[in-house]
C-alpha cells in the first residue's frame, strides 16, 4: 500500500504524490461532524486504505466532486508590474509605494518588462498558446486596499490560453509506480496585486499597508478537472516547483507568494454541473486540502438533507478546520471591466514574426524565452530515474525538499557508492535526520 | 510688451531691452488688476520672482536655456505641479498639493519658463463654459473690451455693473482669459472634446490640439484617457508651435505616446502659395444651429482659399451626427472610471464620517464632487455594466471607429487639411449661458470639435474676424495624424491673410501704466 510511504518524512508537508486510484476520490478524508472527528479525518486522508475510498456515504448514490482553481503567483522581479517601486517582502509599511501605486492622479501605468517574460516563461512551461497579441483591462470595485478603484488586469484577451499542468499520482498496486495526472490550464493572466489591509476591531479601523499595491501577479486558471482535496494540493504543489524552477515566483505561500482560490461543486455523475461555492484565503498546501474536502463533503451533507447550496464565497477557517461564509462579500459584483485606455496591446514576437532590425530590448521573443528555459521538473524527475535508476516516487521526494536534490547530486559526485544506496541513505537516514532535528536541508 | 507675441518678447529678452524679473513683475501686477476675471485659482508669486531671478543669470551669461527662457506662461489647474496646489476646480482636491511635475510642465520648467500661476476650469475639466468649478466662473476679457462694449453703447472705462459678462468658453477658460488678458505669452490647457479650442475660439486666441500621442499625458489629471491631449493657448501660431516643439515627443512614463515623429525644434515655414494645397469641407458640418455670421465667415474663408489658388471641395463624413452621442458614452464612462480613486484614503478630500469605509466613501464623493462630475459618473457607470456593456460601451466603439474612418477617408481622397466653424456661436453672456444645464451645453458645443478627439487628430482653432457684437469668431482647421507641423503650416499662412486685430483692454492698461513704463498699447500687428 503507498500510505506508509507517505508518512515517512512527511511531517506536515504534503507530498507531490496523492494516492488516489485513478478515479474520483469522493466521499473520502472529508469529515463531518464534531471537531474532533475532523481532526480524525484529516489523517484518515493519508492512512484509508484504497478500497474503503469508493464505499458511497449514507446510502445515497454516488457523488462526484468538481473544482476548479485559480492561482494567483507573486511575480520574482525587482519592481512592480506597472510602477517602478521596489518588490520586497516585510518592508516598513508604505515605504515601496510610487505615485502610481497610490494612486496618485495623472500618473500612468508603465509595463514591467520582466514580468512579461515571468509570464512566457510560465506559460510556455505549461504547454500555453502564447498570445501574441494581449489586452489590459480594468476591473472596479471599491475597497480600501486597492488604492485606484480598480484594479489592472487581464480579462478579454490573456497572455497565456489553453495550456496543461501534469502532476504525479502514485498508483496503488505496484509501489513506486507514477501515474501522471493532468488539469487543463485555462488561461494565464497578468495582473496587479492589492494592498494589505489590517483590521483593527479594538479601535474600529482598518490599517492599509500599500507595499504590495501593483506587485505583478500570475494568475493561472485551471479547469475543473480536479476531484478532490489531494488532486487538488498536489497539482498545485506542482506548480509551485514548476515556478519556482523557472525563477517566475518563489511561491511561497506562508507569505503569501501563492494563494489559490477553489471553485466547488458536487453533482451525481451524469447529471448537470452543481452550484459551486468558491472558498478563498487557503495559504498552505495542507489546509488547501482539507479546506476542499471539507466542502464536498458540507455540499453533499447539505444536498442529502434537502437543502440547497448557495453561489456564495467562503473562507477556510483554520482552528476550526471548515468553511465559513462570508456573508459581507456579495456573491455577485459587476466588475464593470473597461479596457485600460493607458496601454495599448502587448505585442510579442517571435523568430518568425520578428522585425528585422528591431532593438532587442524593446521586443520580446517568444522563441528565445523558450530556448532558455530551464530543466523542468518533470524532466528532472525522469532524467533522475533513468540515471540512476530510482522508483519514480522518490525522485519526486528529491525534487519537494528545497536544496536536496543538489545535496544529493554532490553526495553522488564524492562518493563512490552505488547511486541507489546513495538515494537510500539520502531518502532515509538523512532526510530523516532532518526531520527529527526540525531543520531544512539548506541549514545544514 | 505684454501684448507682444511669444516670439517677440524672447528676442527682446535676448537683446536685453528687458529682464525676466521685470517681465514677470510685469504680468504679476496685471494679474492683481484683472482678478475680477477668475482667470487664475493659484498664483505662484514667488516661484515665478524666483524662477525669473534665475533666468536673469543665464541672460547675464549670455546662456538662456532657449526661447522659453524667461517667459511667463500659465498651467491649467488640472496639470500636477509639484509643490503647488492642484485642485482641477474640485472641492475633492483642494489642499492637494502633488509631489511631482506633469511632463509637460516639467519640460516648459526645463526651457526656463516662469510659472505664473494654474489657471481655472470646469470641475474636473467637464463643460464647456468654465462655469462649473467651485472657484466660480471665468469672465471672458472680451466683455471688457473697447470693440465689444463700443458695439454695446457702453461707456468703455466702466467696470461696474457687468452682469452681463460673457463666458470664456470652456473648459480651458482660465487659460484662454490668462493668455486673452496679456497675463502670460502662452498657457497650456488641455482638449478631450474642444476645451482648448472652444475657448480660443470665444477668447480670440489660437487654441492648438496636437495629435493624440505626440504630447505627454502624464501628470495630466484624466478626464478621458483615450482622447485627453494637453493644449496650446497663444495669441499667433508661431507661438504655439515653439511651445509645440518643446512639449512634442515621446514620454516612457507615457506608454500612449509615439516615438519623435516631429523635428524639434519646430519652425514653420511661411507657405509662399496654396496652390497645391486641398481644402476639405465637411458638409454635415454645416447644421441648423450654427450662426448665420459664422457660417458667413467660414464661407468667406473657404472662398479665400480658393481666390489663393488652392482647391476648395466639399467632403462628407456620413457619422458625424452620431459622433456626440458616442462621445458621451466613452466620455462618461471612463469618467466613472478615472473618478473612481478619490475616495479620501490617499489624499485630497476626506469626510468625517467614520462609520464604516463604504459610508466614508460615499459622503466622501458627494462632497467632493459636484453635480456634473457625479452625473457623469453615474451614467458612465450604466454604460459598464454587465448587462449593458455590449450595447453601449462597444457599441460606441466600434461607431468610433467608423467616425475615426471618415477622416481617414476624407484625408485619403486628397484633402490636405479640413475646415470647420469651431464654436456655434461667438461668446455668450453668463446669465444666457446657465439657462441650459452642463450636459445640453457639452452636447451642443462640442459639436465641432470632438469627433477630433475621437479620432485622434491634430486641430486648431484660429482667431479670424470680429462678430457684428464685436466679439472674436474662430475658425478650426482639422489635419491628418502627425502632420501637425504640416497643419500649423497652414493655419500660419491663414492667420496671416486675416489679421485678425488685437483686444483692446485700454481700461486695463490705463490703470497699469502707473506701474508699466510709459507703453500705448496700439495695434500690434502680427508680422514678427
Amino acid at each position: 500500500m503507498a500510505a506508509p510511504v507517505l508518512r515517512r518524512g512527511c511531517r506536515g508537508r504534503l507530498w507531490a504524490l496523492a494516492c488516489v486510484d485513478g478515479g474520483s476520490c469522493h466521499g473520502r478524508g472529508a469529515p463531518t461532524g464534531s471537531p474532533s472527528n475532523r481532526i480524525r479525518g484529516q489523517s484518515s486522508v493519508a492512512q484509508q486504505p484504497l478500497h474503503t475510498a469508493q464505499k458511497p456515504r449514507k446510502g445515497e448514490h454516488n457523488w462526484a466532486a468538481v473544482v476548479g482553481l485559480e492561482i494567483h503567483a507573486q511575480i520574482s522581479s525587482n519592481s512592480k508590474l506597472f510602477s517602478g517601486s521596489q518588490v520586497r517582502f516585510s518592508a516598513p509599511p508604505n515605504s515601496l509605494v510610487s505615485f502610481f501605486d497610490a494612486s496618485l492622479p495623472g500618473t500612468l501605468p508603465v509595463l514591467n518588462r520582466r514580468c512579461v517574460e515571468a509570464a512566457v516563461m510560465t506559460g510556455l512551461a505549461l504547454n500555453c498558446h502564447i498570445n501574441k497579441k494581449s489586452l489590459f483591462d480594468r476591473k472596479h470595485y471599491f475597497y480600501a486596499d486597492l488604492p485606484a478603484g480598480y484594479q489592472i488586469t487581464q480579462q478579454r484577451l490573456p497572455i497565456a490560453v489553453n495550456g496543461s499542468l501534469t502532476y504525479g499520482v502514485s498508483a496503488g498496486k505496484e509501489r513506486g509506480q507514477v501515474i501522471p495526472k493532468t488539469v487543463r490550464v485555462k488561461q494565464i493572466q497578468l495582473e496587479q496585486d492589492s494592498g494589505k489591509s489590517l483590521h483593527d476591531d479594538l479601535r474600529s479601523q482598518t490599517l492599509i499597508d500599500l507595499n504590495r499595491a501593483g506587485v505583478g501577479l500570475l494568475e493561472v486558471v485551471l479547469e475543473p478537472d480536479l476531484s478532490c482535496g489531494e488532486e487538488a494540493a498536489t497539482a498545485v504543489r506542482e506548480l509551485q516547483l514548476i515556478l519556482q524552477t523557472l525563477g517566475t515566483s518563489q511561491a511561497n505561500m506562508a507569505e503569501g507568494q501563492l494563494r489559490v482560490d477553489a471553485n466547488i461543486s458536487v453533482h451525481h455523475p451524469g447529471e448537470p454541473l452543481g452550484v459551486r461555492t468558491e472558498v478563498k484565503n487557503l495559504n498552505s498546501i495542507r489546509f488547501l486540502a482539507k479546506a476542499i474536502d471539507y466542502e464536498i463533503q458540507r455540499q453533499i451533507n447539505e444536498l442529502e438533507n434537502g437543502g440547497e447550496i448557495l453561489n456564495e464565497t467562503r473562507s477556510f477557517h483554520e482552528k476550526l478546520g471548515c468553511t465559513v461564509s462570508m456573508r459581507d462579500k456579495e456573491a455577485k459584483q459587476d466588475y464593470r471591466f473597461m479596457p485600460e485606455p493607458n496601454l495599448p496591446p502587448l505585442l510579442l514576437y517571435d523568430a518568425t514574426s520578428l522585425p528585422i532590425g528591431t532593438d532587442p530590448r524593446q521586443v520580446i521573443d517568444i522563441d528565445h524565452i523558450r530556448e532558455t528555459l530551464p530543466e523542468l521538473p518533470s524532466v528532472t524527475r525522469e532524467r533522475l530515474v533513468q540515471q540512476y535508476g530510482m522508483l519514480p516516487e522518490h525522485s519526486f521526494t528529491l525534487l519537494n525538499e528545497v536544496g536536496l536534490l543538489e545535496f544529493f547530486q554532490n553526495v553522488i559526485k564524492e562518493t563512490r557508492a552505488e547511486p541507489k544506496k546513495v538515494t537510500s541513505w539520502v531518502l532515509n537516514i538523512f532526510l530523516g535526520y532532518l526531520k527529527q532535528e526540525n531543520l531544512a536541508v539548506s541549514e545544514r | 510688451m505684454l501684448g507682444r507675441t511669444l516670439r517677440e518678447v524672447s528676442a527682446a529678452l535676448k537683446q536685453g531691452q528687458i529682464t525676466p524679473t521685470e517681465l514677470c513683475q510685469k504680468c504679476l501686477s496685471l494679474i492683481k488688476k484683472t482678478k475680477f476675471l477668475n482667470a487664475y485659482i493659484t498664483v505662484s508669486e514667488e516661484v515665478a520672482l524666483k524662477q525669473a531671478e534665475e533666468s536673469e543669470k543665464r541672460y547675464k551669461n549670455g546662456q538662456p536655456l532657449g526661447d522659453l527662457d524667461g517667459i511667463p506662461i500659465a498651467v491649467k489647474d488640472n496639470f500636477s505641479t509639484s509643490g503647488i496646489e492642484t485642485t482641477c476646480a474640485s472641492n475633492m482636491l483642494k489642499g492637494y498639493v502633488p509631489p511631482y511635475n506633469a511632463t509637460v510642465v516639467q519640460k516648459l520648467l526645463d526651457q526656463g519658463a516662469l510659472l505664473m500661476g494654474k489657471t481655472n476650469l470646469d470641475e474636473f475639466a467637464m463643460g464647456s463654459g468654465s462655469t462649473d468649478g467651485v472657484f466660480g466662473p471665468v469672465k471672458n476679457p472680451w466683455s471688457y473690451s473697447k470693440q465689444y462694449r463700443e458695439k454695446r453703447k457702453q461707456n468703455p472705462h466702466s467696470k461696474s455693473g457687468d452682469s452681463d459678462w460673457l463666458i470664456t468658453g470652456g473648459s480651458s477658460g482660465g487659460s484662454a482669459a490668462a493668455v486673452s488678458a496679456f497675463t502670460c505669452y502662452a498657457a497650456l490647457g488641455s482638449d478631450t472634446g474642444g476645451s482648448t479650442r472652444n475657448p480660443a475660439a470665444h477668447c480670440g486666441l489660437v487654441g492648438f490640439k496636437p495629435s493624440y500621442g505626440l504630447v505627454s499625458r502624464h501628470g495630466l489629471i484624466p478626464l478621458v484617457n483615450s482622447m485627453d491631449v494637453p493644449g496650446i493657448l497663444t495669441r499667433c501660431v508661431d507661438d504655439a508651435a515653439m511651445v509645440l516643439g518643446v512639449l512634442a515627443g515621446h514620454d516612457p512614463k507615457d506608454s500612449t505616446t509615439v516615438h519623435d515623429p516631429i523635428n524639434k525644434p519646430l519652425v514653420l515655414s511661411s507657405l509662399a502659395d496654396v496652390s497645391k494645397l486641398c481644402i476639405g469641407i465637411p458638409k454635415e458640418y454645416l447644421v441648423p444651429e450654427l450662426s448665420s455670421e459664422i457660417q458667413s465667415l467660414w464661407s468667406r474663408a473657404a472662398d479665400l482659399f480658393e481666390s489663393e489658388g488652392a482647391k476648395v471641395i466639399e467632403v462628407s463624413l456620413p457619422h458625424t451626427s452620431y459622433s456626440i452621442v458616442c462621445y458621451h458614452v466613452l466620455c462618461t464612462s471612463e469618467v466613472a472610471s478615472n473618478m473612481a480613486r478619490f475616495d479620501g484614503l490617499q489624499y485630497g478630500h476626506r469626510c468625517d464620517i467614520d462609520v464604516s469605509t463604504e459610508a466614508m466613501y460615499a459622503a466622501t464623493r458627494r462632497e467632493g464632487f459636484n453635480d456634473v462630475v457625479r452625473g457623469r459618473i453615474l451614467s458612465g457607470n450604466f454604460f459598464l455594466l454587465k448587462e449593458n456593456y455590449e450595447n453601449y460601451f462597444v457599441k460606441a466603439q466600434k461607431v468610433r471607429r467608423l467616425i475615426a474612418d471618415d477622416f481617414v477617408n476624407a484625408f485619403n481622397s486628397g484633402v490636405d487639411v479640413l475646415l470647420t466653424p469651431t464654436t456655434l456661436s461667438e461668446a455668450v453672456p453668463y446669465l444666457e449661458f446657465i439657462k441650459e444645464d452642463n450636459r445640453t451645453r457639452s452636447a451642443q458645443d462640442d459639436i465641432f470639435t470632438q469627433p477630433v478627439n475621437m479620432a485622434g487628430l491634430p486641430a486648431v482653432s484660429i482667431p479670424v474676424a470680429l462678430s457684428n457684437q464685436g466679439l472674436p469668431i474662430g475658425l478650426q482647421f482639422i489635419g491628418r495624424a502627425f502632420y501637425d507641423q504640416q497643419l500649423l503650416t497652414v493655419a500660419k499662412w491663414f492667420e496671416k491673410q486675416v489679421q485678425f486685430p488685437v483686444i483692446q483692454l485700454q481700461e486695463l492698461m490705463d490703470d497699469c501704466s502707473a506701474i508699466l513704463e510709459n507703453e500705448k498699447l496700439a495695434s500690434v500687428s502680427l508680422k514678427q
